[in-house]
């Protein structure tokens, strides 16, 4: 019971150890040292990492029972305003001491690799402050406790994300690409406060436990509109279809960057989120069927695209929408935890592709074009080995990490198919199935082409090609060390572990009111069996399958791009369905149109030549009129004192008179 | 002998006669002592009512306005002193230097 | 409680203070101001370096002996609201009455005359002001805000606005050298004056309808209506004057214009929060029962107010009158709020317009007491920097003071996240659930036109290119004024991000009123 007192005396230090960071570095970090601004910089998010395993101790000493209610801080009566009642409140729960360990974790691993990455950026102070601000603002995200806090939080990151995706503003097109992920987060948001608005009138509280306890007693209509608001929030920030589009482009910011937010923690938001909403979710059937279309199809189309990009980090971007696909698909099933499973997998795995091709980067002068890489694996051995455990484990073998987690989202898939719907769930299986072939597949097409065949640069820059600094490497080892032991946390009870971490996440999730599965344990098991066969194979089969094509027969990609048919569908794939001009056509092009008649016809006409001039004239007619009131004589000003008392003793007259 | 409805008037007609006197007249001295005569026309009220409800509280209600009333006055004549320096006259109209 | 026993002294220990503050100045100003004074005043006969030194020590020593003395009244103060057996309390012969929300309401005052002290450590010798006089008429001013705001009947009132108004006149012509000072400090006086007398009469009346002077007897039913409905008029005349709503605002921006800023500030932020104070005591104490019959009044006042205030203040040149009218219009607002209060049915639903202007006003202090602050930090010799065309580019010539600046105007203008938005949005809502929904749309059409000549303002700071070099350029050593600034801007901050916690302080203040 001390630690939990201790924990809950300190948990406001999570989000205020980086947000110190940012305002030391933010304020002073150009007048710093370089050493003091990567200490500062660095024990932030250390600290934070500290309290948060202080309180998942905390946590798993508190009975399972009473675990969903949490470790519980208020620090401030933030507003209340009539029935509008909103604390700033943090939550150490099950859901959020996984999510805290996550994000501080791998963050603070990320800023230890970014002391090396980022070493000779003359932007190193601003480039630390943003990195805190933004862990601030992730961590204020995770510990709400009520939506209020949750959306601040979902702001503040999207803010940092267009910051350090900008990062390098100089350079137009990133600060343009910073622009598109900012516009493209707000349509999402605008869901999101549309939905906070709507549960606030409708239940009254905007508390997580209070959702909770009113979720059921909504109306169907409402709380299917709830969750799908929610859910438009959710593909904004986790870059699901459609508004998946700026999470390619974000790419622009630097590799860490995209490791720690466009990889790891930011866009996993929307699935926290869902999952912090699973009250409102399992009592909407038809929201959980859409949330589970989408991310089916989102996993299965980012994969194809992913299937032919020549940009290392571009593939890695297309496989991370992918990857938060599968955690919708998770969630649209019902199978909360094993969506946040692959969520914990995910950040391990992807944070460490993500970081060994930023040493990729690095190694190679900042190319990134996978053709002009090649034959890289005996000058950086370490990178490669770690690279080639994180795309196994995301390839799901195991026992890799990636293997459990998404092993799990599609058994739970498979599962449903027993309940209604049976079709949809076969269907929304086999694209999982295949978004996992497809995976392994472009895994390891980037690693043929990266590390294997003969060097395509040129020989200054292979002569340049070195290992990273012992900062960068050893975080890259821990990572791959975690990628490649983190999948035992949820070891199915089917190969013999106890899948701890859903055992641990249960008391979070709401259930449904009535129980869909009823399946005999005997079915449940050949047909799991079969599906664990079944997806080995598909990862195996897709790593075969891009090894030998990519390094033995490497004509045939050319040759099947050549072909009439296969040209055609490699340039839709390549341009990436031509999603970005056909927004570009429908959505831009109009609304551009649009607005400029509107503001031909409104502003300039109405509103300018209108009511603007018309009222400011007035106003300021007026304002000269009332300023004669003053007119310097006292005993005038004595006159309309008097005569202001007349009149109100008139007014008392008639009121008595009446 | 006593009967407060003439005691009312008159308070009442002393206060007309010195909110006229703030109102009408020009030289700042004679305001102020308007402005005495509307504060006894309040004290005279205030004893008419003391005696009618044969109260005390009201008369030392008067006596601490006499003490006000003096204290008001001082501090009304140093202003009057400050601008008389500036201005070399009484006149309320010469105040103009603020408007608008 | 009748007697001089300890409780009923401890009962008025924050005045008692703030008036022994006052002595200790003036004790302190003829020990060791006397040099320095006669050289600020006279010139000629003393050794320069001997006066400067003396003046250097006082204009030091004497606002200090301001702050401690506000700090001691604070700790009693926080003495008496941890006191929960002496909450509305009353002693003196019911004449003062000790409760949470005259603490809060005092502490208000007592805030903006620690500020004015505290800003004021250069100002006053830089503007060639009496240090005695000065610090002392500021204690003394708030010691009577303070009785005006424990005041529980008729006296207390009267003698609380007189003490607050009669040390306000005086400082208003503080600077007795610089003419528009005194003729500005002449005509306060004579408009003060002759308000004061109309409130008497009102009392007189009010004494004669109801046969008591105390707040909590008066509310028996009136004997004779006339009597009493005169006597309601008149006092509210009175007490709209000192908080200045329109048509009794005419001294207003006079006085703010032509005293030191310092001045300015402390008159309206501590007037006004003194007088809101007494205002809603004696309405709620005594009046509230028959507010139905005139709520219109106030109801009249707050859109006249709200309207001349905002569009006067449009037309202005200089940015303490223009602050001035802006102080008008943000009556205005308050009234909305207090009109809130009345016409429906009471003791429901009045939580929450109280205790929003409460909490007005502390935001106003906070952001009012920070504009007139920066005229003070720009200002040389021995004049503020008031012209407004003055402010074009100060952003690149001092980007924190004008950041400064440009938060107190968004504060004033109420956008948010500052104080001031908060504050506007308490007193709206609580104006539309009691129904006022005009009001509440008349406010917020004032508060559209208000943005135009704040934003002004910040356009012209940050938009616009200096006139001069050198312009900006002060002189003195500002640290006093520096504190102010950053202590006013945070709060506002603070107030506006967070103001959950404050707004239950008002709460519970206004929950012991009721």
């Amino acid at each position: 019971m001390e630690l939990k007192e201790l924990v809950t005396r300190f948990i406001w230090l999570i989000p205020a150890a980086p947000l110190a960071g940012f305002i030391i570095n933010g304020l002073w970090g150009r007048r710093f040292s370089k050493n003091f601004v990567t200490l500062i910089g660095c024990l932030g998010p250390f600290i934070a990492l500290l309290v948060s395993i202080a309180g998942f101790r905390a946590l798993s000493m508190i009975a399972p029972a009473e675990r969903a209610d949490g470790i519980v801080y208020t620090l401030y009566n933030w507003i209340s305003a009539g029935s509008l009642h909103v604390d700033i409140q943090f939550i150490i729960d099950p859901l959020s001491s996984i999510m805290l360990l996550v994000v501080t974790g791998v963050g603070f691993l990320i800023h230890l690799y970014s002391i090396g990455y980022m070493g000779h950026d003359k932007g190193y102070s601003r480039y630390f402050a943003f990195l805190n601000l933004f862990m601030f603002a992730m961590l204020i995200l995770v510990l709400a406790n009520n939506l209020l806090m949750m959306f601040i939080g979902w702001e503040g990151v999207g803010l940092c994300s267009y910051l350090l995706i900008g990062f390098w503003f100089e350079d137009n097109e990133k600060a343009s690409a910073g622009k598109k992920a900012f516009i493209v987060n707000r349509i999402g948001d605008f869901g999101f406060i549309l939905a906070i608005f709507l549960i606030f009138t409708s239940c009254g509280t905007l508390t997580f436990s209070g959702i909770s306890e009113q979720a059921k007693t909504l109306a169907p209509g409402v709380l299917t509109a709830i969750a799908i608001l929610l859910f438009v929030g959710a593909t904004g920030k986790s870059a699901q279809i459609p508004l998946y589009v700026w999470l390619p482009d974000a790419m622009a910011g630097p590799t860490p960057v995209s490791a720690l937010i466009h990889a790891a923690t930011m866009v996993t938001a929307g699935v926290y989120m869902v999952g912090r909403m699973s009250a409102i979710y399992v009592n909407s059937p038809e929201a959980l069927i859409i949330v589970s279309i989408i991310g089916g199809l989102t996993a299965l189309y980012a994969a194809t695209i992913g299937l032919v990009q020549n940009d290392i980090k571009k593939v890695l971007a297309y496989s991370t929408i992918s990857q938060l696909g599968y955690m919708f698909l998770g969630m649209g099933v019902m199978a909360f935890s094993a969506g946040i499973f692959h969520l914990v997998t995910h950040a391990f795995f992807k944070a460490l592709l993500f970081l060994c091709a930023g040493s990729v980067i690095h190694a190679m002068s900042g190319e990134q074009d996978m053709r002009k890489m090649g034959g890289l694996w005996r000058k950086i051995p370490v990178t490669f080995a770690c690279f080639v455990i994180g795309a196994i484990a995301i390839a799901g073998v195991p026992p890799f990490a990636g293997f459990f987690s998404k092993d799990e989202i599609l058994w739970k898939t498979l599962e449903r198919y027993e309940t209604t719907h049976a079709g949809l769930y076969a269907v929304l299986w086999v694209i999982g199935l295949l978004s996992a072939l497809m995976t392994a597949f472009y895994m390891f097409r980037l690693i043929a082409m990266t590390f294997f065949g003969a060097p395509r640069a040129n020989e200054e820059i292979m002569h340049h090609v070195h290992e990273s600094p012992f900062s960068m490497t050893s975080v890259l080892v821990t990572l791959a060390i975690l990628s490649l032991i983190g999948g035992f946390i949820g070891v199915p009870h089917l190969l013999g572990g106890h899948n701890w971490i859903e055992g641990y996440l249960e008391p979070v999730w709401a259930h449904p009111e009535s129980a869909g599965a009823v399946t005999t344990e005997a079915a449940n098991h050949s047909m799991e069996i079969i599906n664990i066969i079944v997806s080995v194979l598909a990862g195996l089969a897709g790593i075969l399958g891009a090894l030998l094509i990519y390094t033995k027969f490497t004509a045939l990609p050319a040759k099947l791009t050549e072909s009439n048919s296969g040209k055609f569908v490699h340039r839709i794939v390549y341009n990436k369905y031509y999603i970005d001009e056909i927004y570009n056509a429908l959505v831009i092009q109009p609304i551009k149109y649009l607005s400029a008649l509107l503001w031909l016809i409104f502003d300039m006409a109405i509103i300018d030549g209108g009511l603007v001039d018309l009222s400011a004239t007035l106003i300021a007619v007026f304002s000269q009129l009332s300023r004669r009131i003053q007119n310097g004589i006292v005993n005038n000003y004595a006159m309309l004192i008097f005569i202001g008392a007349i009149l109100m003793l008139c007014f008392f007259v008639a009121q008595m008179a009446a | 002998m006593f009967n407060p409805t003439n005691c009312l008037i008159l308070s009442i007609l002393l206060f007309a006669i010195g909110a006229y006197g703030v109102i009408a007249k020009r030289n700042i001295l004679i305001m102020l002592m308007s402005v005495e005569i509307m504060l006894n026309a309040a004290n005279l009220a205030f004893l008419t009512f003391a005696r009618l409800y044969n109260d005390p509280t009201a008369h030392v209600f008067v006596l601490m306005n006499m003490a006000v009333a003096a204290a008001e006055v001082a501090v009304g004549l140093a202003l009057l002193i400050c601008v008389f320096r500036h201005k070399k006259s009484v006149d309320s109209t010469k105040l103009n230097l603020l408007k608008w | 409680m009748n007697g001089f026993d300890f409780a009923s002294i401890m009962a008025i220990s924050p005045e008692i203070a703030l008036l022994l503050t006052a002595i200790a100045v003036i004790t302190a100003d003829i020990c060791i101001g006397k040099a320095g004074r006669k050289c600020c005043t006279a010139g000629a006969a003393c050794k320069p370096e001997e006066t400067a030194s003396s003046t250097e020590i006082s204009s030091i020593v004497m606002p200090f002996i301001c702050m401690t003395g506000i700090a001691i009244s604070w700790y009693f103060m926080y003495n008496l609201w941890n006191l929960h057996a002496v909450n509305g309390a009353k002693y003196f012969s019911n004449a003062i009455v000790v409760d949470k929300f005259g603490l809060i309401a005092g502490f208000v005052v007592t805030v903006a005359a620690f500020l004015t002290a505290l800003s004021s450590t250069g100002y006053a010798k830089r503007m060639k002001i009496d240090f005695g006089e000065y610090y002392g008429l500021i204690m003394l001013a708030s010691a009577g805000m303070m009785f005006l705001i424990k005041g529980n009947n008729l006296i207390m009132l009267f003698l609380g606005i007189e003490l607050t108004s009669l040390s306000v006149y005086a400082l208003t012509a503080i600077s007795k050298h610089r003419e528009e000072s005194t003729e500005a400090a002449m005509k306060y006086f004579i408009l003060g004056a002759f308000s004061s007398a109309i409130l008497l009469f009102g009392m007189a009346f009010m004494y004669g309808a109801t046969g008591s002077i105390e707040f909590g007897q008066m509310n028996a039913v009136p004997t004779n209506r006339f009597l009493y409905f005169i006597g309601i008029g008149m006092m509210l005349l009175g007490l709209a004057f000192k908080i200045g709503a329109v048509p009794f605002h005419m001294w207003a921006p006079d006085a703010y214009q032509a005293a030191p800023s310092a001045i300015s500030s402390f008159m309206a932020v501590g007037v006004k929060t003194a007088s809101f104070a007494a205002l809603l005591r004696l309405l709620f104490t005594s009046l509230i029962h028959t507010s139905h019959m005139w709520y219109q009044v106030p109801w009249m006042l707050a859109v006249l107010t709200v309207l001349l205030g905002n569009l006067t203040a449009i037309s202005q040149t200089n940015i303490k009158r223009m602050l001035a009218y802006s102080s008008i219009a943000h009556t205005g607002y308050i009234l909305i709020g207090v009109t809130a209060c009345m016409g429906v049915g009471y003791s429901t639903g009045l939580t929450a317009p109280m205790s929003s202007i409460l909490f007005y006003l502390a935001v106003y202090a906070l952001m009012n007491i920070g504009a007139f602050a920066i005229t003070m930090h720009l200002g040389r010799e021995d004049k503020d920097f008031d012209e407004i065309s003055g402010y074009a580019g100060l952003a690149h010539k001092k980007p924190l003071l004008a950041l400064a600046m440009a938060i107190f105007m968004f504060s004033l203008a109420g956008i948010p996240p500052m104080g001031g938005f908060m504050a506007k949005f308490y007193i709206f809502r609580s104006a539309i659930q009691n129904g006022y929904i005009w009001l509440a749309i008349i406010g917020i059409i004032g508060s559209i036109i208000s943005v135009y000549y704040y934003l002004r303002i910040v356009v012209l700071m940050y938009m616009k290119p200096a006139q001069t070099e050198e312009q900006f350029e002060s002189d003195q050593s500002q640290w006093g004024l520096h504190f102010t600034l950053f202590a006013t801007a945070a709060g506002l901050l603070i107030l506006g991000l967070l103001p959950g916690d404050f707004v239950q302080y008002a709460i519970v203040a206004v929950k012991e009123l009721l």
